[in-house]
C-alpha cells in the first residue's frame, strides 16, 4: 500500500508536523478561493498583475500560461555540492592560504565562526567566484588572547588582490573594492547573504569599540570584493 | 499489515517496489526552481503516470500534450476565472476531469497538480504551499499523498515523521539543511516499504515538496519534486571576537600585565623620588 514519498525529518527541525491542508479535496470545483475576500470579483486584484487579454477583451490563456521545465521525477533527490573554498590568500596583510573551512549557524542564530586561527565558509551561501550571489568568509580579529586571521582586516586597502582556492585545486581572484564598518545591529545581513544578484565575495570580522564585559565588539569590519578571475 | 492482503495487490507491490528501484535510477533533470519573490506563485504540475491531455478552457484547448510531470507557470492568472475547464485524453475530446469554472488564487503560493484519487479517478488537486521564510540553517520539506494507494506513513530515520496520510493530504516539517533518507509504508506498518528508502536533500533557504503519484495497483507509483527558493533567512549576527588583540598588548592578559609593570614602575619612580628627596 502506500505511498508517497519521502521524508522527513529529522533531528533539527523547528516545527513540528503540521497537517497540512489539501485545500480542495473536492476536485475542481474547490477552487481556491477561501482566503480572498475579493477574489471572486471581476476587477482584478491591486496587488496583482495585470490579467493578459487578446483583441476581443478576452482572456488571453495562451499569453499568461508559461511552460516550465518538468517537475523531477524519481528518488533520491540530492542536491549536489559545489566547489568547496579551502585556503584565502590576502597579500597584503600577509594572510598566506589560510586555512577556510565551511560553517552553518549555531543554535543560537548567529553564524558560526571557527578557531582563530582558521576562516569560515559560510556554506548555506554563495561559494566564492560563483556567477550569482554573495560569498561570506568570516574569522575572528581575536579569540580568548589569540590573535585571529582577520586582525588587520581593518587596514586593508581597497584594490588589493584577494584569493581563493578551493578542493579541486582550482583558484578564484577578487579585488577588495569597499570597506564598511557597521553597528552589529546594522549589518547589511540581507545583501551580505544574498544567495542571488551580482556576484562578489564579502570579508567580516569584528571591530569598533570592545566591550569587556560582555567581551564582544560593537561593530563589524566588512570588506566587499569583486570577483575577477576564476582559473 | 493489519488486513489480509489480496493477491492483487501483493502483486502490485511487487511493482511497487520494482518501480521504487526504476525511480532511484532516474537522472535528475534540470529544473529551474521558482522564486518565492514574486507576490503570487501558481504552478500546475502533471501527476498522473502514462496519460497524456490537453486542457482546455474557455472552449479552446490552452495547452495539448501535457504529459506526466510537466509543469506550466499559471501565475500570470492568479484571480481569474477559468470557464469550462476540461482535461481531455490528449487528442480527443474524452474528458478525464470537468474542471468546471475554476477562480485561481489572487495572491499566494499553489501548486496545482492533476492526479489520482485514492480509488484512481484523475482529479485536481490544489495546495497552498509555504512560502514563508525558513530559519538560518534550515530548509523546509512537504510530502503529500496524490496517489492512487491507502493510508501511509513517511518514516524519517525509523521515526515517523507523518502518519497516516492519505490521498489529497500531506505534512510539512522545517528541518536542518542536510540529507534525510526517508521511506514510506503503510499506515501502522514498518513493512513493505514502498517507497524508498531514499536520500532527500533539504537544502537550507529551500521548500522541497514532493508528491507520491500514480497508482500502487497499477504499479506505477513514482515521485515528482519540486522546489520553492529564496526563503533563507540571514545569520542573526557574526561575533568575531570576544578579545582585544595580542598584538595591541590590551588583550585581558596584556592589560594584567601591563597594568602591574605600570603600577611597579610608578611605585619605584616614587621610591626614586623620595630616595632622592632625602
Amino acid at each position: 500500500m502506500l505511498l508517497l514519498i519521502g521524508a522527513a525529518c529529522g533531528s533539527a527541525g523547528s516545527n513540528g508536523p503540521t497537517d497540512e491542508p489539501a485545500a480542495a479535496q473536492d476536485p475542481i470545483q474547490a477552487a481556491p478561493t477561501s482566503q480572498n475576500d475579493d477574489a471572486s470579483d471581476d476587477t482584478g486584484v491591486a496587488s496583482t498583475p495585470v490579467l493578459p487579454v487578446d483583441v476581443n477583451g478576452e482572456l488571453d490563456l495562451a499569453a499568461a500560461i508559461t511552460e516550465l521545465p518538468p517537475a523531477r521525477t524519481g528518488l533520491p533527490y540530492l542536491a549536489p555540492p559545489g566547489p568547496q573554498p579551502i585556503g584565502l590568500t590576502i597579500g597584503s596583510l600577509d594572510i598566506d592560504t589560510a586555512e577556510v573551512i565551511d560553517v552553518g549557524v549555531e543554535d543560537n542564530g548567529d553564524m558560526e565562526i571557527p578557531p582563530a586561527d582558521k576562516v569560515g565558509w559560510y556554506r548555506f551561501g554563495t561559494s566564492p567566484g560563483e556567477p550569482e550571489g554573495s560569498a561570506v568568509l568570516a574569522a575572528h580579529i581575536a579569540f580568548d588572547g589569540e590573535d585571529g586571521v582577520f586582525i588587520d582586516l581593518d587596514d586593508i586597502e581597497l584594490g588589493s588582490l584577494i584569493t581563493v582556492s578551493y578542493d579541486d585545486g582550482s583558484t578564484a581572484e577578487f579585488i577588495a573594492t569597499a570597506k564598511e564598518q557597521y553597528d552589529k545591529d546594522e549589518l547589511p545581513k540581507d545583501s551580505i547573504f544574498a544567495r542571488d544578484g551580482e556576484p562578489q565575495l564579502v570579508l567580516i570580522t569584528c571591530g569598533g569599540d570592545f566591550n569587556r564585559s560582555l567581551r564582544s565588539y560593537e561593530d563589524n569590519v566588512v570588506v566587499f570584493a569583486t570577483p575577477i578571475e576564476r582559473t | 499489515m493489519r488486513t489480509p492482503v489480496p493477491s492483487r495487490t501483493r502483486f502490485s507491490l511487487r511493482l511497487l517496489v520494482a518501480t521504487a528501484v526504476a525511480a532511484l535510477l532516474v537522472p535528475f533533470l534540470a529544473l529551474s526552481p521558482a522564486s518565492a519573490d514574486d507576490g503570487v506563485r501558481i504552478h500546475l504540475i502533471h501527476g498522473i503516470p502514462g496519460v497524456d491531455v490537453d486542457v482546455e478552457a474557455g472552449g479552446a484547448n490552452v495547452f495539448e500534450g501535457f504529459s506526466f510531470g510537466d509543469t506550466q507557470d499559471l501565475s500570470a492568472l492568479a484571480g481569474a476565472t477559468l470557464e469550462g475547464v476540461k482535461v481531455k485524453v490528449a487528442g480527443t475530446d474524452t474528458v478525464a476531469i470537468d474542471g468546471g469554472d475554476i477562480t485561481l488564487p489572487a495572491e499566494g503560493n499553489f501548486t496545482v497538480i492533476a492526479h489520482l484519487d485514492a480509488e484512481g479517478t484523475p482529479t485536481l488537486g490544489v495546495f497552498e504551499n509555504d512560502a514563508t521564510n525558513t530559519a538560518a540553517g534550515e530548509g523546509r520539506l512537504t510530502v503529500r499523498h496524490t496517489a492512487a494507494a491507502p493510508a501511509v506513513d513517511v518514516l524519517a530515520a525509523d521515526a515517523v515523521a507523518f502518519a497516516n496520510v492519505t490521498n489529497g493530504n500531506g505534512g510539512s516539517l522545517d528541518l536542518a539543511a542536510g540529507t534525510i533518507s526517508a521511506s514510506v509504508v503503510p499506515t501502522g506498518e514498518t513493512e513493505p516499504v514502498v517507497i524508498g528508502p531514499a536520500d532527500l536533500t533539504v537544502v537550507e533557504g529551500e521548500h522541497l515538496l514532493v508528491y507520491a503519484v500514480g497508482s500502487l495497483e497499477d504499479g506505477t507509483l513514482n515521485v515528482l519534486t519540486e522546489t520553492i527558493t529564496g526563503l533563507h533567512t540571514a545569520p542573526a549576527e557574526v561575533n568575531t571576537g570576544n578579545s582585544l588583540p595580542a598584538a595591541n598588548g590590551l588583550n585581558a592578559t596584556a592589560v594584567a600585565l601591563l597594568g602591574a609593570l605600570v603600577l611597579a614602575s610608578a611605585g619605584g619612580v616614587a621610591v626614586a623620588t623620595r630616595r632622592v628627596r632625602a
